[in-house]
């Protein structure tokens, strides 16, 4: 063997012997994601002739619908989320001003979050809204299993006229921050 | 010393670490034949040590490396965590092959021909990064409005079988040598899920605020050997092992391989291995999703005569347009091919070797050249380029030193050796001497090494 192939003998060899993952540290291995899921929720639109009887000829003041709100069944959700935001935009081309009122209700019904109540002006086109809801403040809302949204003209002396199309536009995102 | 030297190479080679294509083309040891059915042998007989007589692991990560996350340094380790999530992308991965040849057994038919056969079994894993879907689960859609998350990026394929083998190498004439080999493939376990398509999306829009998309959706995920004929999960680690031979799922594959002397000094080989399929009939358990769906949320819709349940509608009509199944149909699986070439020159000082049959072989001392090495994998082809130099000790210890270039890394130095103990015939090879000695900032570490008895 020359002393060429010797020492290149010698060096793998070391190589090997010495092999080493000493500078690895798998004692801090905590992971924590942060997610922030966020998916759209209620929306519509609704004419003047939403608002108008036309068997009784009379303005309807306030109209409801409501919908199962299914998110926090998922026990996974439940018990990772720590914060929910609800987003609102509102565009009003009717000459009313009017308020909507959203309210969360649990299975049976009982009232687990009433979102404070916004008035929409006349016209205004760009309104927009919103409302965080801390869990730990708030864990009843995680019983939450219906929504109601409640839509209802203010009093004016301006009435709802069918024949002209006019519209109120609701739009509407849930946003869960987890923390998995 | 110098025997104390050698030998601590050789300890050392022999049994750490090394890859497979070091063996190719290099050494005349049996283990060439796995790799070149047209490799040329110069012995009368070879019987592999059971369970020793070929062992290879091989282990990559493109992208990051242990370092990159588990460094011991002052960050958090989701600091290092998300660093490593930016850095990758959608083509990084990581493969995983060990092969153990539990027979291998070989004999002359005559001065022309030599037969080969054998069983071994063999795990192979390769898994892309799905960048797309680890940053959705990780940050969520909300920093990511209007971006396309794909699904093409879900790729994944898992094989443990057992290969059951018989090979020919045949002598044409003084330049030219071809071999061929036969494989019965015995699929105990296979997870795949390759060729996914489609798009998430969460985009701003005219009716909501936001828009959540499923374009063309369409994925899958097939398995095979991993639940019982009760749909229960296999559980049993001899289960498993029991099925790699001639079990349940079988399969047929061929390889190929040359091997031709231009001149006395300038060799070329190639193979091509694994040209086969296996068929999943039995134990299957499918996965499928396909549609289009798009959510702009709850249209309520206010009218009193007609009161919508609008959180089912939406349920309803999910499950209408986005189906998905969980089947037990047959499946054929492809194994990842691999071309295998090398340009050797030879050089140096003449030896002559006695063979089976008496004659008289010259061979040279040196040899450089190169030699490629593909794996036909779902997204690309895994390609290594490595140049080499083989150099003789003496007639019976033979050495091989190599530079790789591949997706792991431009500077894979690797060393392999092969030597002839009395009728022991031992070979082993590293891949990546660098990355040893700190594996945390390698990508790739790689070993094989085989003992056989070779009668001359």
């Amino acid at each position: 063997m020359n002393i060429y192939i010797k020492n290149v003998v010698t060096i793998f060899s070391l190589c090997f012997l010495i092999s080493c993952t000493d500078n690895l540290n798998f004692d801090d291995i905590n992971l924590n994601a942060d997610p922030i899921l966020t998916a759209p929720l209620i929306y519509f639109e609704l004419n003047q002739d939403d608002f108008y009887n036309s068997t009784t000829d009379t303005e309807i003041p306030m109209i409801t619908d409501t919908s199962d709100f299914k998110v926090f069944k998922s026990s996974a959700i439940r018990n990772d989320v720590f914060k929910v935001v609800f987003d609102f935009e509102i565009e009003n081309r009717f000459d009313r001003s009017f308020e909507i009122n959203i309210v969360f209700f649990d299975g049976n019904d009982n009232i687990t979050r009433t979102i404070p109540s916004f008035t929409i002006g006349s016209q205004d086109l760009n309104y927009v809204a919103s409302d965080s809801i801390e869990i730990s403040s708030l864990p009843l809302f995680l019983s939450s299993r219906k929504v109601r949204v409640e839509v209802k003209l203010d009093p004016s002396s301006s009435q709802i006229d069918p024949n002209i199309y006019q519209i109120i536009k609701f739009k509407s995102t849930t946003t869960l921050h987890l923390s998995l | 010393m110098n025997k104390l030297v050698l030998i601590l190479f050789l300890i050392s080679v022999v049994s750490l670490k090394s890859q497979q294509k070091l063996a190719f083309s290099f050494g005349e040891s049996p283990q060439t034949l796995l790799l070149n059915p047209g490799a040329e042998t110069n012995f009368r007989s070879h019987y592999g040590i059971p369970m020793l007589s070929d062992f290879s692991f091989d282990i990559g990560l493109t992208g990051f490396n242990l370092n990159d996350l588990f460094s011991n340094d002052s960050r958090a380790f989701k600091t290092r965590f998300e660093e490593v999530l930016n850095k990758i992308n959608s083509t990084d991965y990581m493969s995983f092959n060990t092969k153990i040849d539990i027979l291998n057994v070989g004999f002359r038919l005559n001065k022309k021909t030599y037969l080969s056969f054998g069983f071994y079994e063999e795990l192979d894993f390769i898994g892309y990064a799905p960048k797309d879907f680890i940053e959705l689960f990780y940050y969520g859609n909300e920093p990511f409005l209007n971006r396309s998350f794909s699904l093409s990026q879900v790729s994944l394929k898992g094989d443990f079988l057992g290969v059951l083998h018989a090979g020919i190498s045949k002598k044409i004439n003084e330049k030219l040598n071809v071999g061929a080999r036969v494989k019965i493939y015995s699929s105990s376990i296979n997870i795949e899920s390759l060729n996914n398509s489609g798009t998430f999306s969460s985009s701003t829009s005219n009716e909501n605020i936001i828009r959540q998309s499923l374009n063309n959706l369409n994925g899958q995920v097939r398995t095979s050997g991993i639940v019982d004929s009760d749909d229960e999960f296999i559980d049993s680690p001899g289960e498993y092992f029991s099925k790699t031979f001639l079990g349940s799922n079988m399969g047929l594959g061929l390889d190929f391989g040359l091997t031709y002397h231009f001149t006395s000094q300038l060799e070329f080989t190639a193979s091509l291995l694994d040209i086969g399929f296996i068929r999943h009939s039995k134990n299957t358990k499918n996965f499928n999703i396909d549609g289009n769906y798009v959510l702009d949320g709850l249209n309520f819709e206010y009218d009193a005569s007609s009161l919508s349940n609008y959180w089912q509608q939406v349920e309803q009509d999910f499950r209408d347009r986005v189906i998905t199944e969980e089947t037990q149909e047959a499946y054929t699986s492809w194994r990842p091919m691999k071309i295998n070439a090398a340009l050797k020159y030879s050089f140096g000082e003449k030896r002559d070797k006695t063979c089976y049959s008496k004659t008289h072989k010259q061979y040279y001392y040196n040899a450089i050249g190169f030699q490629i090495h593909n794996i036909m994998r779902p997204i690309k082809p895994q390609f290594s380029f490595t140049s080499f130099y083989e150099a003789s000790l003496s007639k019976k210890i033979h050495t091989k030193f190599t530079h790789t270039i591949n997706d792991y890394s431009s500077i894979i130095f690797g060393a392999a050796t092969s030597l002839q103990l009395g009728k022991l015939s031992v070979f082993g090879g590293l891949d990546n001497l660098l990355g040893v000695a700190d594996v945390s900032t390698a990508n790739s570490i790689a070993f094989n090494f085989g003992f056989n008895i070779v009668i001359d």
